[in-house]
C-alpha cells in the first residue's frame, strides 16, 4: 500500500469513526492531520476550496491533542479531529476575508464564537475556505480568491455560499467544515456536493464573530459526510452565547444518543403544491422530484407516516430577499461609498437594498410573520416536513441563467425566515452525474428530529458514501 | 445566490418596466454611489424586485406585527 492509499484510509474516515481510533489510540491526531494536508496539497489545486492554509498551528495543535490523549486527558469526539471553517469565521491572527476585498487584510484580536468552542473540544483547524463574496452572489472570477469547484464535477458550481465549505468536506479534505446560511448557503452546497449540511434554529448556535450578511436571518451550522457526524458537531457549538444576544438558554441535548435508526411514529408532512409540482413551478426537474419521492419511500419503510400538506404562504419567500438586503446594505453602506471599487459583483446585489424603503422592511418582515405562523401552526400535526434540497442539480459555471440559479434558493428561504432547523442529506444521483439532495425541516429546536431522520435514512442507504473521482 | 431572482417563480403581477429616469431619480433619492454605466445594469436586477415588492405590498396583513418570534411552541407563554 503507497502512501496515498495510507492517506485515503484516514481520510476517509467519518468523525464519528476517527474519535472512536483516536479514544482508543490507534491513529494519532499527527497522522490524521498529515494525511488531510497532503490530501489537500494532491487536489486543492484543481478545487481551490482553501483560501488559507493552517498548517503550522494545525500540526502544534495536533501535537498538543496527541499529548493530552497518550496522557489520558480525552476531550470528546471532536478531540484531535481536522475541521476546516468558512472564511468569514473569525479567526484570532489569522486573516478572515469574507472572500472579499474590503476585507483583505483582516486580521481579527479574537476568535468567533464557534471557532472557539470547536478548539476548546480539541478540533484541529486545518485552515480557512472559500465562498461566495460576502455570502451572496454566487462565485465569480472578479472575486478575491479562486471560485471553489464542485468535486463531482469540475464545470458545474458547488453552491453558494459556503462553496468551499461543500467541496473541501465532499473531496474528503477535511473531516467537517462550519458553513453559515442566509437564504440556504449551507444546504444548497451540502445538495450540490453530496454531503449533509444542517441550518440550526435560529438562535441555538452563536453568531459572534461571523462575518454578517444579514443578522436576523444568517445561522452558522456544519457540513459534514454523515448526520452522525453532524450531531458530533453540532453538539460543540450549539447553545447560548453571552456575547450574541441572538442565542436563546434553550437545553442542548446530547444529540449523538438520541439518533434513531427507525422511524416509528413519526409524521413526516410533504409539501407537494411549491416543493414537487412540475406542472407550476418552471425550473423543477422532474428527475428530482422522482428522487426525492423513492427517498420518501425509505422513510415509510423505515416506520414514518406521510401527509401531504399544504404552505400557500411560501409564494412569499421573497420577503426573505428584502430583509436580507436592507440589512446587507446597513452594514455596508459606508464601504459603498467610499470603498466601491473594492467590491466585485456582489456590490450591485447590495445596492438593491439602498432602494429598499423601512416600509418595504417593514412589510417583509410582517409577511415572514405570517410565514413563520403558518409553519408553526403546521408543525403540531406533523414532526418533519421533507423537500426536495433544490430544484435541480449544481448548475454550470457558464450558466449565464443567474436568474434561474436564485430562484433555486425558494425551496431553502422559507426555513431562515420562519428560523426552523433545516438539513440537506444526500438522496441519489441525477442522470447527469450530479448529486441530489433531501431537505429536513424541524420544529423549532428539534435538531434533534432532524438529526434522527436523516440518521435513519443513512443508516438504510449508501448515498452519503459516495465518493467523487479526483482523479482530475 | 443570487438576492433578487428569488421571486422568480412567485405569481407576478404585469406591472410596466420602470423609466430610467424615473430610475435614476430613485438611484439620486437613495444617495448611492454608482456611476452613468452602472445605472441600466442596476436598473435590470432591480425590475425583479420591484415586482417582489409590489406583490408583498398588496397582501392584506390586517394587523400582522412585524416582530418575529423564534421560540418553540409552548417555549414561548
Amino acid at each position: 500500500m503507497n502512501r496515498h492509499d495510507d492517506d485515503d484510509d484516514l481520510c476517509f474516515l467519518t468523525i464519528k469513526e476517527a474519535a472512536t481510533m483516536l479514544k482508543t489510540k490507534t491513529v494519532s491526531p499527527v497522522e490524521l492531520t498529515e494525511a488531510f494536508f497532503r490530501r489537500i496539497e494532491r487536489y486543492d489545486n484543481h478545487l481551490h476550496s482553501y483560501v488559507t492554509l493552517l498548517k503550522d498551528s494545525a500540526m502544534k495543535s495536533a501535537l498538543i491533542s496527541e499529548k493530552e490523549i497518550m496522557d489520558g486527558d480525552y476531550k470528546g469526539p471532536l478531540h484531535g479531529i481536522p475541521i476546516a471553517v468558512k472564511d468569514l469565521y473569525s479567526t484570532k491572527g489569522i486573516r478572515t476575508t469574507a472572500q472579499s476585498r474590503i476585507l483583505e487584510h483582516n486580521i481579527p484580536k479574537f476568535d468567533s464564537t464557534v471557532v472557539q468552542n470547536l478548539k476548546n473540544a480539541g478540533a484541529i483547524i486545518l485552515g480557512k475556505l472559500a465562498m461566495s463574496e460576502f455570502a451572496l452572489g454566487r462565485g465569480d472570477e472578479r472575486e478575491l480568491f479562486p471560485s471553489a469547484k464542485n468535486p463531482w464535477n469540475l464545470d458545474h458550481m458547488p453552491g453558494s455560499s459556503s462553496s468551499g465549505s461543500g467541496a473541501a468536506t465532499s473531496a474528503e479534505l477535511c473531516m467537517g467544515s462550519l458553513g453559515s446560511d442566509t437564504a440556504g448557503s449551507i444546504r444548497a452546497p451540502a445538495s450540490f456536493c453530496n454531503i449533509t449540511g444542517i441550518k440550526p434554529s435560529f438562535g441555538r448556535v452563536s453568531n459572534y464573530g461571523v462575518v454578517p450578511l444579514a443578522w436576523t436571518l444568517d445561522s452558522c451550522g456544519p457540513m459534514t459526510r454523515t448526520a452522525e457526524d453532524a450531531a458530533l458537531m453540532l453538539q460543540v457549538i450549539a447553545g447560548q452565547d453571552s456575547k450574541d444576544p441572538s442565542t436563546l438558554n434553550m437545553p442542548v441535548p446530547n444529540y449523538a444518543e438520541t439518533l434513531r435508526t427507525e422511524l416509528n411514529g413519526l409524521k413526516i408532512g410533504v409539501p407537494r403544491d411549491f416543493f414537487f409540482n412540475l406542472d407550476k413551478t418552471l425550473d423543477l426537474d422532474k428527475e428530482i422530484v422522482e428522487t426525492v419521492d423513492k427517498a420518501l419511500e425509505t422513510l415509510i419503510d423505515l416506520g414514518a407516516q406521510i401527509k401531504e400538506v399544504d404552505l400557500p404562504s411560501l409564494e412569499y419567500t421573497s420577503a426573505n430577499t428584502v430583509i436580507m438586503l436592507s440589512e446587507a446594505y446597513a452594514f455596508h453602506e459606508n464601504n459603498l461609498r467610499t470603498k466601491p471599487e473594492d467590491y466585485g459583483p456582489v456590490r450591485r446585489q447590495f445596492l438593491l437594498g439602498g432602494l429598499l424603503s423601512a416600509s418595504d422592511y417593514i412589510q417583509a418582515q410582517r409577511v415572514r410573520n405570517i410565514i413563520s405562523q403558518e409553519l408553526s401552526d403546521l408543525m403540531k400535526d406533523v414532526d418533519v416536513l421533507v423537500t426536495p434540497s433544490f430544484p435541480f442539480t449544481a448548475p454550470r459555471f457558464d450558466d449565464r441563467n443567474q436568474a434561474r440559479y436564485g430562484a433555486g434558493f425558494r425551496f431553502l428561504a422559507p426555513f431562515n425566515l420562519s428560523g426552523l432547523p433545516a438539513m440537506s442529506v444526500p438522496c441519489g444521483f441525477h442522470s447527469n452525474g450530479l448529486p441530489i439532495g433531501m431537505q429536513i425541516v424541524g420544529n423549532s429546536f428539534r435538531e434533534d428530529v432532524v438529526l434522527s431522520v436523516g440518521h435513519a435514512y443513512q443508516n438504510a442507504t449508501s448515498w452519503h458514501k459516495q465518493k467523487p473521482d479526483l482523479d482530475f | 445566490m443570487v438576492a433578487s431572482d428569488l421571486g422568480y417563480n412567485m405569481n407576478g403581477n404585469d406591472i410596466p418596466p420602470l423609466d430610467i429616469e424615473d430610475f435614476r431619480s430613485l438611484v439620486q433619492d437613495a444617495d448611492l454611489n454608482i456611476s452613468e454605466e452602472d445605472l441600466p445594469k442596476l436598473l435590470k436586477a432591480y425590475e425583479p424586485l420591484k415586482r417582489q415588492l409590489q406583490a408583498l405590498h398588496e397582501l392584506q396583513l390586517e394587523d400582522t406585527p412585524s416582530a418575529t418570534r423564534f421560540f418553540p411552541k409552548g417555549v414561548e407563554d
